[in-house]
């Protein structure tokens, strides 16, 4: 059992206060999830690329990473804005030319995993409850356009900040999931996908789905449509969510094992394992409906 | 009548003052703040009515002796589960597997059910106002399910026995589900028991059960043994 979230503003091309509200929806799902709690933002409007670096080693260690890394990767980075909050290291960089070629230099760099790369996208995750997450890494300070996150119950791998929800797709930007369920399929598609060149970087089985729905995107796909595949090529248990630079998808497994339940007021659509979650950010009386077994919706 | 305020109180002390409430006889309770919380009003084993003043989370009223439950919300997964008897009425709608292993009295819901609504049901009623999601009556034994709506696909899918009665449309019928003549003394029955709780009345009403040909079958026959698979 996990818990997954996600919200989406209806004014284009305006921010707002996602992370509060992403944070209260996830405080809420924490009782289906304590493992650990991630968020993937995203916000309009931002210039070049950020880098989401997780490093675990300690705050010395990290300075000297970052000081590595100024010195030794450039392509940019050096004139890249820093925020460094707990584990983490955003790296703001204004223009690159190969913005997924970079990942492989830092992650030369000893203790530094890329989580998230997009022109929108902030990723943050890690072993703690929801409001922990909030207090290392200022979630609820954040602006953006929209949101998905997750508390991870952990069935089928370690629990670890990689191991974490959302999963970055390494092979398209600001392409994230956020998982409720077990894919049974997983050892078949990671093979097949292995044959098309593509790795894999940790054993959480929600791993291909990032993988899967990014090579259907490079193959001209949209995300509905990739959605929709992923109902029949996608075996087990399953609630998830994606969500892109401009859109956000959800779909629920075939025989409706897994809840997700949207709700839409005048300002966002909302979407998650329970009830309560919509509840703490769209009040007691908005009408929440649930989505039926197979079927995927796409905001954009 | 009694309140409890749910509010910063734990699932088990409310659940345990309901019971305090009920063994002392007291014949109303009203549950304030439910706030989708799970495995609230579980247990009961004593007459006197619960009132949940806004949603519930998972297994509500869940292996209850008897009940007389309204939820002025919606409820999550496995609502009544294994209930014995008395009823459970839910104003808003339901998820996954609402009334499970039913054995006796009335689950009533007046919006829509999710996906496997009465599934294992061993006896009792399951009403509906709206529709039922996907696999609704699966594997039931016996009783009642009525869809004043529509059903999704693998409608009573491998039911041993029992009955499902449908005022609109199923997108298709599980294995072994199939179409019977409902008699007018049946159909009576469900108006009565729709107006009792001020469900809608659809014109009509289908009646399906088991055709009872997955009860014996061989390997040998294998169209058989690959739709009850």
């Amino acid at each position: 059992m996990c818990g997954i979230a996600g919200l989406i503003l209806k004014a284009p091309g305006r921010n707002g206060p996602v992370g509060e509200m992403m944070i209260k929806m996830l405080g809420c799902l924490n009782r289906r999830g304590p493992d650990s709690s991630g968020v993937s933002l995203y916000s309009e409007g931002s210039n070049g690329y950020t880098y989401s670096l997780l490093h675990e080693g300690s705050p010395a260690d990290r300075e000297r990473a970052l000081r590595y890394l100024h010195t030794h990767v450039g392509n940019g980075l050096t004139s890249g804005a820093v925020r460094m909050a707990d584990k983490y290291v955003f790296v703001q960089v204004p223009a690159v030319a190969d913005p997924l070629g970079l990942v492989g230099s830092i992650e030369q760099i000893e203790g530094f995993r890329v989580v998230g790369v997009g022109r929108s996208l902030t990723l943050v995750k890690d072993t703690v409850l929801a409001p922990v997450l909030d207090e290392r890494y200022g979630v609820s300070r954040l602006q953006g356009h929209h949101a998905i996150g997750h508390t991870r119950a952990a069935t089928e791998s370690r629990v670890d900040v990689l191991h974490g929800h959302p999963l970055w797709s390494r092979y398209a930007p600001d392409v994230s999931i956020v998982h409720n369920g077990h894919i049974t399929s997983d050892y078949r598609l990671r093979n097949r996908l292995r044959t098309k060149g593509y790795s894999f970087h940790t054993e959480n089985d929600s791993e291909v789905i990032t993988v899967y729905i990014a090579d259907k995107l490079k193959s001209g796909k949209t995300l509905k449509e990739a959605m929709e595949d992923s109902m029949q090529e996608l075996d087990g248990t399953f609630a998830y969510m994606v969500a892109t630079a401009g859109a956000v998808g959800i779909a629920r497994d075939p025989f409706g094992l897994k809840p997700l339940l949207v709700a839409e007021t005048d300002q966002f659509v909302a979407f998650a394992s329970e009830d309560a979650s919509i509840r703490a950010v769209a009040g007691e009386t908005v009408p929440i409906w649930e989505v039926q077994a197979g079927e995927v919706y796409v905001w954009q | 009548m009694a309140v409890i305020d749910c509010k910063d109180k734990s699932t088990r002390d409310i659940n345990l003052e309901i019971r305090a409430l009920l063994a002392e006889g007291e014949p109303e309770i009203h549950l304030l703040n439910p706030a989708g919380r799970h495995n609230l009003g579980v247990g009961l084993t004593q007459a006197g009515k619960l009132v949940f003043d806004g949603t519930v989370g998972n297994f509500c009223a869940g292996l209850s002796n008897v009940a007389d439950v309204e939820v002025r919300g919606n409820a999550g997964w496995g609502v009544a589960d294994n209930l014995m008897s008395g009823q459970v009425v839910v104003r808003g709608s339901c998820s996954s597997a609402a009334g499970p292993t039913l054995r006796g009295g009335t689950l009533v819901v007046h919006g829509n059910v999710g996906p496997r609504c009465g599934i294992s049901m061993k006896g009792g009623t399951i009403l509906v106002g709206g529709n039922a999601g996907t696999l609704t009556g699966f594997m039931m034994q016996k009783g009642t399910i009525v869809i004043c709506g529509n059903a999704g696909p693998g409608m009573g899918d491998s039911m041993y026995l029992g009955t499902i009665f449908l005022a609109g449309d199923y997108k298709e019928l599980g294995a072994d589900c199939v179409e019977a003549e409902a008699t007018e003394e049946e159909l009576e029955q469900i108006r009565a028991q729709l107006a009792e709780h001020g469900l809608p009345q659809p014109p009509r009403f289908r009646k399906f059960t088991s055709g009872r040909r997955l009860w014996n079958f061989t390997k040998k026959e294998h169209a058989v043994w690959k739709a009850a698979l």
